[in-house]
């Protein structure tokens, strides 16, 4: 086998390995699965034809993530805003009731996540759920570590209020059934 | 403010009584990992395996018509 040969596998498998948590990134970034499968499509097409560029050994992951996460905002430009319009319009319609926490179901939250602005998301989901370190969030996003962890902070801060989570002393569980409610989440 | 309201804003910043009071930002992560986790395990949908199989194969014929042989 060439070293090319065996680069090119080596890539291809890399590339496989890293897919599903790319996809749970489309998915949670543009909050539609049709939309987010055309995005990964996009990605890898993208991710292949420029292979070369590639420096074997370098992350990998968070290469095709910089290659999705800017395929997101070019198509979003060149779309305009409908379907992130259609998204907010649904999301403005449905009540919040704050005494409902500890029962929202994945959907609630689903919402919420998807009514955040697209850079407070977008940077929750990669040092969140996606296992990037601030420094690389901030490589991915091309803004500084510290922008990183504000947008983290206030994108954590906005969905406890539209959950309900922030005032859980006045109308959460009370603190004999809070440890029974989080050993319900994480089941 | 109440001192409900206090104790709740302090262990919302420290773990010390995350066993007597879930964290706010814990429930948040939670929850986030839980959606994210379900798309995850969905795994790899038949069409990008198939197209990078594609691309494997055009990948593959090109270098072989541009060397001769293999």
């Amino acid at each position: 086998m060439t070293d090319a040969k065996a680069a090119a596998d080596t890539f291809k498998r890399d590339l496989l390995a890293v897919l599903p948590n790319l996809r749970a990134f489309a998915v949670s970034l543009c909050g539609n699965p049709d939309r987010a499968d055309d995005l990964v499509q996009d990605a890898i097409l993208k991710a292949w034809g420029a292979q070369a560029n590639f420096q074997p050994g370098s992350n990998i992951k968070a290469w095709i993530f910089t290659i999705l996460r800017n395929e997101f905002y070019s198509q979003m430009r060149k779309r305009g805003r409908e379907v992130q319009d259609t998204d907010g319009h649904f999301t403005a319609n449905m009540a919040v009731h704050p005494a409902q926490y500890g029962m929202l179901d994945l959907q609630d939250f689903s919402r919420a996540l998807n009514d955040l602005p697209e850079d407070q998301r977008e940077a929750l989901l990669l040092v969140g759920a996606a296992g990037f370190a601030y420094e690389e969030a901030a490589d991915i996003c091309k803004c500084r570590v510290g922008t990183i962890k504000s947008r983290v902070s206030r994108a954590r801060k906005r969905l406890q209020e539209v959950l309900g989570v922030e005032g859980e002393g006045e109308f959460g569980p009370d603190d004999s059934s809070a440890p029974v409610t989080m050993r319900a989440f994480v089941r | 403010m109440s001192d409900k309201k206090m104790r709740s804003e302090i262990t919302g910043h420290h773990s010390g009584e995350m066993s007597a009071r879930p964290d706010p930002n814990r429930i948040i992560s939670q929850k986030l990992r839980a959606l994210y986790n379900s798309v995850e395990q969905e795994g790899i949908p038949d069409r990008f395996v198939s197209l990078l199989e594609q691309l494997d194969d055009a990948e593959r014929r090109q270098k072989k018509a541009e060397t001769g042989n293999d």
